[in-house]
């Protein structure tokens, strides 16, 4: 069984950037939650971030059934996984490669930094490689 | 390493230009302008460098160009495409340096992004006396797999002696 997934990227002033979900099964309120999950989990994720060097973060926060996983990138945007099965190696993999192509929307000169992402192929590239780790969207 | 400063500067200079100017087609006069600047200077650099002589016909000077390109941004473009005339020909660019990083948004759909580079060549053809029309035929940041540029030659410029002198 699949589980779902919700992934926020979050700017340095705590904005989100971008949202996006994978075998997303129930209602829509389920967004909503997941996003208010995700942003509580932004102290805890701090602190964790302070008390290592690596990127990858793993668990940083539980919230009843749901796990948070998180990335910090050395520029200081946040990837934030909430997601309801335990899957490490898939959620660093998945932050690994989108860490790859944030960077090249980062070099961008058209990119504002910590702006909201328009840029669509960058949109279907994210799902793209969420649909290759977390099975079919 | 210096190619991606080259890149990364250029995507500034161009994002700062349409911060100023919006509108795409004035974007696209100023980096011509900026290029045509560029360009009045840098002939004088390279015919120092390089004591190529005069050329004869436009074969030359296109092959001086190839050369330039080489020198400057070291890049080789190949140079085809000749009309009957032999006065216009095109400089195909398989990797464009300052393009290694960018992607258009849909609405900058019209913005030349390397117009600086059609500047540049129109102003050093102009100091030495040759009045062309440069411009973009093929841009790769628009779904073409190279950059082509088309280099037409207009008409011989020459000097005009100030009033009250023979």
């Amino acid at each position: 069984m699949t589980g779902s997934y919700y992934f926020a990227l979050v700017g340095g002033s705590d904005r989100p950037l971008l949202e996006t979900e994978f075998n997303q099964r129930r209602e829509k309120e389920q967004r909503h939650l997941c996003q208010l999950i995700a942003h509580a989990s932004l102290d805890l994720l701090e602190a964790r971030a302070r008390a290592t060097s690596q990127c990858f973060l793993k668990s940083v926060d539980r919230f009843n059934e749901w796990h948070i996983s998180a990335y910090l990138t050395p520029g200081g945007a946040k990837f934030i996984m909430v997601h309801d099965q335990i899957n490490e190696d898939a959620v660093r993999n998945f932050f690994q490669d989108v860490n790859d192509i944030w960077l090249r929307l980062r070099l961008n000169p058209f990119y504002n930094p910590d702006g909201e992402i328009k840029n669509k192929s960058f949109l279907l590239r994210v799902r793209a490689i969420g649909q290759r780790y977390f099975g079919s969207a | 390493m210096e190619g991606e400063l080259l890149a990364l500067t250029y995507g500034a200079v161009v994002a700062r230009v349409l911060k100023d100017y919006e509108r795409t087609d004035e974007v696209n006069a100023q980096l011509d302008k900026m290029g045509y600047n560029v360009g009045v200077r840098l002939i004088d650099d390279f015919l120092a460098k390089n004591r190529h002589g005069r050329c004869k016909n436009m074969h030359e000077t296109a092959e001086a160009i190839q050369s330039a390109f080489k020198q400057y941004i070291n890049v080789q473009p190949q140079v085809g495409k000749w009309n009957d005339a032999q006065n216009s020909f095109s400089l195909t660019l398989d990797t464009n340096p300052l393009t290694s990083f960018v992607e258009l948004p849909a609405e900058l759909g019209g913005l030349c992004y390397c117009q600086f580079i059609c500047g540049i060549l129109r102003g050093a053809l102009e100091m030495i006396q040759l009045e062309t029309k440069v411009q973009i035929v093929a841009d790769n940041l628009k779904g073409s797999s190279v950059t082509e540029i088309r280099v037409s030659f207009i008409k011989k410029l020459v000097d005009a002696l100030p009033v009250g002198e023979d």
